[in-house]
């Protein structure tokens, strides 16, 4: 199973609050998604894309829950790809968060979980993003691109 | 001109360049070569609208039917073009009865009202040619065409010459056909169409100038010896129903029948400036006649004295148009809206046609039969026992909900009636306690779907035959006897439930303890995680893995033998179909392949553009224009924001396979409080 987050930052024009995705492939086709204007506002990307890291964790350690009732258990941990390298920075260096509180009491829940091998964030480069297709309007290329790597096909192509 | 030209013969040769270039559209003939001899040979139909604005009673559309041979025309008023076969059904029972003859062939465009399947199969049934014409030559549909043209001409002009507010046209376009059918036409001869249709010459005396003033006469009984004796309206044609002028009483803003009526007929109303929203705000009145306190003809004595007298003129009314079927009316006219029409509404699926009411189901023999085996599987199920309602006690009442199942082609699958309890009359805490359905999240769904794709198992579906039956009730629920099932003899008892009916507060929680304590007998574990998922692990390590979906079960595993023994022992349990592989599950089409499970919404996607009128909108390749922000218009004029939230609402579903459109959605989903 593999995770993709994103987050745009500060999309709303009204309120400036920014716009969470994320996508969970299991064996090549998404299974679960989500696209949301997120309840804060953010003060930085960071926090923004934070934020989507902690709500796809929770959805993660669900999703593996109920895979392994299923007698579908994932060696190791759940990868979370993420574009943003200082998230991933942060969540993995103790000394410099604490910007504000909502920050720490996230980067905490995904640090334990990470301690726990259930999640862990991975660099992904923006051209490899699949959740950029819940938080942003992309070009015709683009948007076809990501599309198939969801594991989406034209209903002619099936047939 | 010139020298040196060559003798160019003239070439017979079809130049297959010449047509790529200059091929224009073959000549459309002025005149048909054919003529219908009888009525009902012919009908041509067409729909006109969207009107703006929409008539007080939300209608958009205007339905008409035109007879070839007498051109008489009819016309019906839609709030959707979906409601079109409904009119046509109700416009066919109409005429043949009137006409003793039955309709032979109908002419209508291509439009998708009238292309649809269950149009198709209306028309086959009763044996009712078809004729379309082809992509865009609305030519060849030439008399409905034109009369369109004609009737809207008319209305705009009875609009304006009596400054009448815009939202009168249906009646304008009422009071237009009456008269086009009183008027005389190019191809019907010396004759009147009304009078081609009907043989009986018709009376023009008592038709007078649209939208004038009119003063009708209050009658004695409604007033004291020195108040007014009569009140201004305005004239807006004729009754359906009774004989008497329709009226619009500006200041008490109904609709008046009336037959002692005084007309100035060169005069108009002054309906000022501001006169459409106060009328939007005080009152919403039916397209229909609904008698009045006011009306002329109460009294039995003028009843009789009409019917004697004046009977001729019956044949003038009789021909007129029929309205939409009366349960229609009564939700529109918001006020005379009950509880349980206003819920039946809402219960009724993208498009359907049927029934609402039993009254109207059970003249058809399809529904008399799936009532009967609904009132079978209840009491097979001993579901209920009759007896006297104990003191202090209260009943609830049932009522029928009609629904005819699809297939995922499209194709009517079978009709289906349900007995329902008026659950909303429960109170939490006295009736029930604890509310839950079980249904399966669709993250759940996808994840058994992907599962099952990976290790190359087959997914199965069960549906369970009236699964909330099986739910067993621990209150003590007494329910009204079913319209139409009442036992002779004991019409004031009551049946005490023992086990759930649809509708009821708890009915879903009942069932899913039922099936639940069924699957823990059974060997199943439930998962931790997710309620409505269990799974069943052999000593050979084979699994089975079950999810429930209300009354829809999928079932996958890696064992054939255990799949095979499950669902016998299910089949025995409870009463179920079988419909084998996965195919069609919660609108979403499953097809199972060995490369592969591939799951898509082809016909909801359909469905839902179909329901929004927009099948003939152009695709495009991306949702959304790369890099736009959306902003709310603050200064736009505020739209239907219901429209918009089910707009908004079906494309949601869509996302269950869709991902793609997520974003789009939920941005559009942030503005749904006062759209414009």
């Amino acid at each position: 199973m593999l995770a993709f987050t994103d987050s745009d930052y500060a999309g709303d024009e009204e309120d400036s609050k920014s716009t969470s995705g994320y996508v969970f492939l299991l064996s090549s086709g998404a299974v679960s998604w989500m696209s949301k204007k997120q309840p804060i506002v953010a003060l930085s990307t960071t926090e923004a894309e934070f934020v989507v890291a902690a709500a796809s964790a929770c959805q993660a350690v669900w999703m593996r829950r109920v895979l392994r009732n299923l007698s579908h258990d994932q060696e190791g941990s759940t990868s979370i790809m993420c574009d943003n390298s200082s998230t991933i920075k942060l969540s993995k260096n103790p000394v410099m968060h604490g910007r504000s509180k909502h920050i720490r009491v996230r980067f905490h829940f995904l640090r334990d979980l990470a301690k726990d091998g259930e999640v862990e964030l991975v660099y992904c480069p923006t051209q490899e993003q699949v959740a950029d297709l819940m938080t942003k309007a992309l070009k015709l290329e683009a948007f076809q691109k990501l599309r198939k790597k969801m594991g989406m096909f034209d209903l002619s192509e099936v047939n | 001109m010139v020298r040196g030209l060559p003798q160019i013969e003239p070439s017979s040769i079809t130049c297959a360049d010449c047509f790529t270039g200059k091929q224009h559209r073959n000549p459309i003939p002025k005149k048909s070569e054919w003529r219908a001899s009888k009525n009902l040979e012919l009908i041509h139909a067409d729909i006109c609208g969207p009107i703006e604005p929409t008539s007080s009673s939300g209608k958009r559309y205007l339905l008409c039917f035109i007879d070839d041979y007498s051109r008489k025309g009819w016309v019906y008023f839609l709030i959707q073009k979906s409601e079109a076969l409904e009119c046509f059904e109700n416009y066919k029972k109409l005429v043949e009865k009137e006409a003793e003859a039955s309709i032979k062939c109908l002419r209508t465009d291509r439009g998708g009202e009238f292309n649809s399947l269950n149009f198709k199969l209306f028309c086959e049934e009763e044996g009712i040619k078809r004729q379309l014409t082809t992509a865009y030559t609305p030519h060849q549909n030439g008399v409905a065409e034109r009369k369109n043209r004609t009737v809207m001409n008319m209305v705009r002009c009875m609009l304006s010459a009596k400054k009448v507010p815009n939202f009168f046209w249906t009646e304008a376009a009422n009071w237009t056909f009456y008269l086009l059918n009183r008027c005389p036409t190019h191809v019907v001869k010396n004759i009147t169409p009304q009078e081609a249709w009907s043989g009986v010459k018709p009376s023009v005396e008592h038709r007078r100038v649209w939208g004038c003033i009119a003063h009708v006469h209050i009658p004695e009984a409604k007033r004291g010896k020195l108040d007014d004796k009569s009140f201004p309206c305005i004239m807006l044609g004729v009754s359906d129903e009774s004989k008497g002028y329709r009226l619009f009483d500006p200041k008490t803003k109904r609709i008046v029948v009336s037959k002692d009526v005084v007309f100035e007929e060169e005069k108009s109303w002054d309906w000022g400036q501001n006169f459409k929203e106060q009328i939007d705000s005080d009152l919403i009145w039916s397209d229909d006649d609904f008698s009045s306190g006011e009306s002329g003809g109460e009294d039995d004595g003028s009843n009789e004295n009409r019917n004697e007298t004046e009977s001729s003129h019956e044949n003038r009314t009789q021909g007129r148009e029929r309205r939409p079927p009366s349960w229609m009316e009564d939700y529109e006219s918001g006020d005379w809206l009950s509880e349980e029409e206003a819920e039946t509404y809402m219960v009724q699926d993208v498009i359907s046609n049927d029934p609402t009411l039993y009254e109207e189901a059970v003249k058809h023999e399809k529904w008399r039969k799936a009532m009967e085996c609904e009132i079978n599987s209840i009491e097979k199920n001993q579901t209920w026992e009759l007896m006297d309602l104990p003191v202090g006690a209260k009943t609830i009442g049932v009522k029928w909900i009609f629904k005819t199942k699809l297939n995922e082609m499209g194709e009517v699958d079978k009709y289906k009636t349900r007995l329902v309890a008026k659950g909303y009359s429960q109170q939490h805490g006295i009736d029930f306690t604890e509310v839950f359905a079980p249904v399966a999240r669709m993250d759940t769904i996808r994840m058994i779907v992907a599962l099952a794709a990976c290790r190359g198992w087959d997914i199965f579906q069960l549906d369970v035959k009236s699964a909330f039956l099986h739910g067993e009730l621990s209150e003590n629920i007494y329910v009204e006897q079913p319209k139409g099932f009442v036992k002779k003899g004991k019409e004031h008892k009551v049946y005490k439930l023992h086990k759930a009916l649809y509708g009821l507060k708890q009915a879903p929680r009942a069932w899913f303890s039922r099936i639940e304590s069924h699957f823990m007998k059974e060997g199943f574990q439930k998962c931790p995680n997710e309620q409505t998922l269990f799974i069943k692990r052999s000593t050979g390590g084979n699994i089975l893995i079950v999810s429930i979906y209300f009354d829809d079960l999928i079932y996958t595993g890696d064992d054939k033998v255990m799949m095979f023994e499950f669902k016998k022992s299910m089949m025995q349990a409870f009463d179920m179909t079988d419909l084998g592989k996965m195919r069609f599950f919660l609108g979403i089409e499953i097809l199972q392949k060995s490369e592969g499970i591939f799951v898509c919404q082809q016909k909801y996607a359909t469905d839902i553009l179909k329901k929004f009128t927009m099948s003939e909108s152009k695709p495009v390749n991306s949702p959304i224009v790369p890099g736009s922000k959306i902003h709310r218009d603050v200064n736009g004029a505020v739209v239907d924001d219901t429209y918009f939230k089910q707009i908004v609402g079906s494309l949601m579903y869509l996302t269950a396979t869709r991902p793609d459109i997520m974003f789009s959605v939920s941005l559009i989903s942030r503005y749904m409080s006062k759209p414009t």
